[in-house]
């Protein structure tokens, strides 16, 4: 098939150059496939730095580094689909520049996409300190990472992991489960104690603490390389030996590429309450539209600008912004959702909602336990441990706005039903 | 006229089916997916559809009867 593209004006009249959609994870992705199910007929094209097919990032920590699932299990969008969906995925293309005023995506290679709407969903990327260049460390946010890191996996050896979040307790997970000596680092007391609250963050400190070695309230200084292997210097002076070592602290955006143009950035691509990028007087910029981890959306219950990194959320955005480009009028004001989970020493835990709220209540049975949230009585946000059915019924009410007290005794009739249901209880 | 199928081994518990359409899915004790009718008319088609989208691990499958 001829490439007509390149014959086609790049005129900001021009309305026929289709969709450009920067970012080919789960928000690019999912966007794509909801403007082809919302109708839209045009061009629609689709840009990705890494050349590897569009595949889900939560399995990468999860499945995927434990070698449960493979590849082809956490593919998200194939050559099969693009032809299907008449999708041009052009992969191993990262764009460089915006040229708003050509409305053209301009490349690393020289390429240039002209566009009449552009959905920018270029992502993130791990941060790295300094010496994260060194041989034996890693950071996880590809497949290719996560196939490196599985690599040194090796039973016997020991790995530290700097940065006690969600990625790296998954990390660690994973090390022990593979036979690895982990120890899990981290500059906080109670590292989740930010996302979670004091109380909650505390139980879960505990709780890592009686799965992995730990070094909390401690941070990482430097890391050298000694002898075939690493040496981890800790901010109290002590230092430990390590094979491998793993960085989950956080990440940087990719953002340079719109540097140069109106779109403005602050702590992500600032957007309306429907996906629309903003400029910095605040006026949506035409025809450009921001989702997944890159954009930041008003959120209308909060009152402000918010990033969410959640893949749920991702998922809804891509939705609101499909809807927005095929009918402009129409567009919705999406409230995020914060629905995270994340797989860890055997057991799932789950959250949404507002769960730095200071009223919490938890119902622990055995095992599974509950964390309920409240503001003024209303339940705003969970946290469940092995106990999905609560979390679900916990989303419902919170969507709702139902209370918590509500809730407090439905966990509590769920605990004594199936102590009722329980050889000898 | 569709069906929904789920598939009980890729299930995991998200749940996000059941926020998105809470008479197709429940979720039992153990977590798993429950599916309240099975039958979809052409007018729940995409509504159904998109609460199939939503599932993390793609558990869920909308196909023609």
């Amino acid at each position: 098939m001829a490439d007509t593209r390149a014959s086609r004006p790049a005129h900001p009249d021009d309305r026929g150059a289709g969709v450009v959609i920067v970012g080919a994870s789960v928000a690019g992705v999912r966007t794509a496939q909801a403007l082809r199910a919302e109708g839209y007929a045009g061009t629609i094209t689709m840009l990705d730095a890494e050349s590897a097919e569009p595949y889900d990032k939560p399995p990468l920590s999860k499945n995927l580094l434990t070698g449960a699932a493979s590849a082809d299990d956490v593919r998200l969008f194939g050559e099969g689909e693009a032809h299907e969906l008449e999708i041009d995925l052009r992969l191993g293309v990262r764009a460089v520049s915006l040229d708003l005023g050509a409305r053209t995506v301009v490349c690393e290679s020289g390429e240039r996409f002209p566009f009449s709407q552009l959905v920018i969903a270029s992502g993130a990327r791990a941060r790295r300190p300094a010496w994260a260049s060194l041989t034996g460390v890693f950071t996880l946010r590809s497949m290719a990472d996560a196939a490196a890191i599985r690599e040194r996996l090796v039973p016997g050896s020991t790995v530290a992991i700097v940065g006690a979040g969600f990625i790296g307790a998954e990390l660690a997970s994973a090390a022990q489960a593979a036979g690895v000596q982990a120890t899990l680092i981290d500059p906080l007391a109670t590292p989740l104690a930010r996302i979670l609250g004091s109380e909650v963050g505390a139980l879960l400190a505990d709780w890592h603490r009686s799965k992995v070695a730990t070094e909390f309230g401690v941070g990482v200084t430097d890391v050298s390389p000694e002898a075939g292997s690493l040496r981890v210097t800790l901010s109290d002076g002590r230092r430990l030996n390590a094979d491998t070592v793993l960085v989950g602290i956080g990440v940087e955006l990719n953002v340079e590429w719109l540097l140069d143009s109106p779109i403005h950035l602050d702590g992500g691509v600032l957007c309306d309450a429907s996906g629309r990028a903003l400029d910095a007087w605040g006026d949506p910029v035409p025809d450009v539209f921001a989702v997944g981890d890159v954009s930041r959306w008003f959120a209308p219950g909060r009152g402000a600008h918010v990033r969410v990194e959640h893949w749920t959320n991702a998922v809804e955005q891509s939705q609101v912004v499909a809807r927005a480009v095929v009918d402009p009028g129409g567009a919705a004001a999406h409230h995020p959702s914060f629905a995270v989970w994340s797989d860890q020493f055997g057991s799932k835990i789950q959250m949404s909602g507002y769960t730095q709220a200071e009223d919490v209540v938890v119902v622990i049975d055995g095992e599974r336990w509950v964390a309920l949230y409240a503001d003024g009585g209303s339940l705003v946000g969970v946290v469940t441990v092995n106990w999905p059915r609560l979390q679900m019924l916990a989303r419902r009410t919170i969507a709702s706005g139902g209370t918590r007290d509500v809730m407090v005794e439905q966990a509590q009739a769920l605990r004594e039903h199936a102590a009722a249901a329980r050889p000898g209880g | 006229m569709a069906i929904v199928t789920a598939n009980l081994s890729l299930c995991q518990g998200y749940a996000n089916c059941v926020v998105a359409a809470d008479d197709y899915f429940d979720i039992d004790d153990d977590g798993l997916v429950v599916l309240l009718k099975t039958d979809v008319p052409d007018d729940q088609r995409e509504r159904v559809e998109a609460a199939a989208r939503s599932c993390p691990v793609s558990a869920l499958r909308v196909t023609d009867a």
